[in-house]
């Protein structure tokens, strides 16, 4: 999903009159960005300064960059982050692992998704934080309650990217593959692979975005450690700096997560591109 | 490749659709009457059928599935409300996008539930924080999928605006928003739905209140499967409805394109 | 002096392409009788579209003056019509409703611009498909619609700008013959821009060379063929062969 800031890099079609379009040149071009997050801040610090808003409700920027630090130096932030990063990868991997064949399989057989896609498109419609309670009787507080939520999250956006990649291969290149006799292997490489590549990183980009923000759900709710936790203890101990400290690193985390993985898809649409 | 096979029928997809559940919950059933699974822990499909049929009878559960749909409601609005004006504004303004576009991307990466613990203090626990956090749910998917709608707007078509001298409100009414409509309907599609699984978090992760979300979680502090997969199965029913209808809403409303299945 | 509804004094336009300034048209003088049908000829790239739209009001040009009735034209003007290339029908309006989009903002009310669009609409034979979505057409047909659309607010002036070049020949000779009817009909002054010299000698009363780089005028040739005129007709065919000769004599000169 390409954001409203990716539009700035689209070329602009030239004007009627042929010449490109001018956007306002206030600001040097590449700063302009920043001007809303630095009024932000200069607005947050002055509340600060003159006590407009009670620091108690709205901390200053150095206690938070001071709550942010002694978490770290504590371990608290350390262990913290450890232990959602973990369940991330592990809950992704298990996702991914369940996705990827369930989209093929829908796919290549009308009959197994004629089976298994009434249930499924029923399951992802459930919201996913009607599971909890559910699991939360079957399983406890524990790691499988939290890795399934995590798989499922993971596991929808994959499934329906995959099938949706297969089903997305021009028949005209498949008869390609069947004109030039190509071997499955070629076919494999030459026509399949770049065909759905795109498609289905998307599928697994996406994935890993809801990811993180269904842990963090997950962790708020029914957890006693990781990231999601410790934000709760800071909002129950009335802590506000830990509390938004905290909740930078998690919004950071989701950024990065997301910006690399657009690159590489962009990268990767760059050189498979045409394909789809 | 053409041949139509027995389970390409109307009967055939339907048959199948349901015999995957019906196979699932015999099995379940079958080993809840031998005794394998702890009958404490784990209801039988019988045991969830009679906790349906109770849960219907019972103007509590109702009564909880009302404040439910009306807080979301409530919450989607603004959020829909809120979301069209801004994407539409980003959409049209190059200057808006070059200052708030990226922000906003950033803002979009934050996951949604981190902002539950904020708003509780800065807003309060009760109906305005669940509110407020139902509407900024639902806003998200609106303003970006707007702005990339009205983005979309060609420029030829917006030419004959010229051509044709046409007022703010044609313009509007004729141009803007049709051509603009897939987007925007997309987005709304989405705040429908984002809306319905914020309005069960709000209620999981605010103070409790009233609500079905509210209602499932005393269920599950009893050990109450049985209540707790009732519940569920309505917060699902719920959801699945919302979406079925907008899709036929979206369908009907974008029924001068060609390429409107999904 | 001959009555004259449109004129172009040493009009000037010219684009900035990758950071280098070019110059699409230079120092055109033009003049268009009421009435009249003219064709602009010129090979692809010599500036005639932009010349339409200069007219049209959707561009402005460098240099030069543009006089429309007189009067030097600011804008889009409603006694002007456009009909482009493609149809432009917008695909969420039914066919009744583009029309109607020509005559938002003017005096009428609801109910008499859906009469005046239905009787353009007649005019082009397809008032059946009043309800119609511009997907269900075929191309020929919707460029009829762009045609009514073109025609309902009773331009003094309308422009062509190559309002069949994407269409299949034989549908083309159709609305050739269409366009000539409505044309006796209204009696509205016709600018047509076209690559299709056998299209000009068939329609126009007068065939305007335009030569490239920049764009300028050359040759204006009065085609006093009797009407109607036969596609086949050696006479025509012997202005057609000139006008192509003309046309190769500046290709090679370029």
């Amino acid at each position: 999903m390409s954001g409203v800031a990716d539009r700035q890099v689209i070329v602009l079609p030239a004007r009627s009159n042929g010449q490109p379009y001018a956007v306002g040149q206030a600001w040097p071009r590449r700063l302009r960005f920043a001007a809303v997050p630095v009024l932000l801040f200069l607005l947050w610090q002055t509340s600060a300064s003159f006590k407009l808003i009670p620091l108690l409700i709205l901390p200053s920027p150095l206690q938070v960059w001071q709550a942010f630090l002694a978490a770290g130096a504590s371990g608290t932030l350390t262990t913290a982050l450890e232990v959602s990063l973990r369940r991330l990868a592990l809950g992704y991997v298990f996702g991914v692992a369940l996705g990827l064949p369930l989209g093929l399989l829908f796919a290549i057989s009308p009959v197994i998704r004629k089976l298994i896609a009434p249930s499924f498109w029923f399951i992802v419609r459930v919201p996913l934080l009607a599971w909890i309670p559910f699991l939360m009787v079957l399983f406890g507080l524990g790691e499988a309650l939290k890795l399934i939520i995590i798989a499922k999250a993971v596991m929808t956006p994959v499934t329906i990217n995959t099938e949706r990649a297969i089903h997305g291969i021009p028949a005209g290149w498949r008869e390609l593959g069947r004109l030039y006799r190509l071997s499955p292997w070629v076919t494999l490489r030459r026509i399949l692979f770049p065909a759905t590549i795109l498609p289905v990183f998307t599928g697994l980009r996406l994935g890993l975005v809801q990811a993180w923000a269904v842990l963090v759900a997950v962790e708020l709710l029914a957890s006693s450690n990781g990231i999601g936790f410790q934000l709760t203890m800071a909002r129950q101990l009335f802590q506000l700096d830990t509390m938004l400290a905290l909740m930078a690193v998690v919004g950071v985390i989701g950024f990065l997560l997301d910006r690399v993985l657009a690159l590489a898809e962009r990268r990767i649409g760059r050189r498979f591109g045409g394909a789809v | 490749m053409n041949t139509r096979h027995w389970h390409d029928t109307r009967l055939g997809t339907l048959g199948l659709g349901l015999a995957f559940p019906a196979v699932l919950a015999l099995v379940w059933q079958v080993v809840a009457n031998k005794g394998i699974i702890d009958p404490s822990v784990w209801a039988s499909p019988w045991r969830v059928a009679l906790a349906v049929s109770s849960q219907v009878q019972d103007p509590q559960f109702w009564a909880d599935l009302g404040a439910s749909l009306w807080r979301d409601a409530q919450g989607t609005a603004l959020g829909i409300l809120f979301g069209l004006t801004a994407g539409l504004a980003l959409g049209r303004s190059a200057l808006l996008r070059a200052y708030f576009g990226p922000t906003l991307d950033a803002g979009k990466a934050v996951p949604l539930f981190t902002w539950v613990p904020l708003l509780s203090v800065w807003v309060g626990s009760g109906e305005g924080g669940k509110i407020t956090f139902i509407a900024i749910a639902a806003s998200i998917p609106v303003l970006f999928n707007t702005a990339e709608g009205v983005l979309s707007l060609e420029p030829r078509h917006l030419e004959l605006v010229r051509l044709y001298h046409l007022g703010l409100i044609t313009r509007i009414r004729r141009v803007v928003l049709p051509g603009a409509g897939p987007g925007i309907l997309r987005g709304v599609h989405q705040a429908v739905l984002y809306g319905w699984l914020a309005t069960i978090g709000a209620e999981f992760l605010f103070e409790a209140g009233n609500g079905i979300g509210t209602n499932i979680m005393g269920a599950r502090d009893l050990y109450a499967l049985d209540v707790v997969i009732a519940d569920m199965m309505a917060i699902g029913l719920v959801g699945v409805v919302l979406d079925l209808s907008f899709g036929h809403v979206e369908r009907y409303l974008l029924r001068w394109r060609e390429d409107h299945r999904t | 002096m001959t009555q004259e509804i449109l004129r172009l004094n040493a009009v000037s336009k010219s684009f900035i392409v990758n950071g280098r300034k070019v110059e699409a048209l230079s120092g055109i003088d033009l003049t268009l009788r009421p009435g009249e049908f003219t064709a602009l000829v010129g090979a692809s790239g010599c500036g005639k579209s932009t010349l339409l739209r200069l007219i049209a009001g959707l561009d402005t040009p460098d240099a030069g003056q543009i006089l429309l009735d007189g009067v030097p034209i600011n804008g889009a003007s409603r006694s002007c019509g456009l009909i482009f290339q493609d149809h432009r029908l917008l695909p969420w309006l039914s066919v009744v409703q583009n029309i109607e989009l020509a005559l938002a903002g003017t005096k009428y009310a609801a109910a008499a611009r859906r009469a005046l669009a239905l009787a353009s609409l007649e005019l082009v034979g397809l008032t059946d498909f009043a309800g119609a979505f511009p997907r269900q057409l075929s191309g020929g047909m919707a460029q009829r619609v762009a045609l009514a659309r073109g025609f309902v607010n009773r331009p003094r002036l309308l422009l062509l700008d190559e309002p069949f070049s994407a269409l299949d020949s034989l549908t083309r000779a159709r609305l050739q013959t269409e366009l000539l009817r409505i044309w006796a009909h209204e009696g509205t002054s016709m600018l047509l821009v076209t690559h299709d010299v056998e299209e000009a000698v068939l329609l126009a009363d007068r065939v305007i060379v335009l030569a490239p780089n920049p764009g300028r005028l050359n040759i204006a040739l009065d085609i006093d063929l009797p009407r109607p005129r036969l596609r086949s007709s050696a006479e025509l065919a012997a202005v057609k062969a000139e006008i192509l000769h003309w046309l190769d004599d500046l290709a090679a000169a370029a």
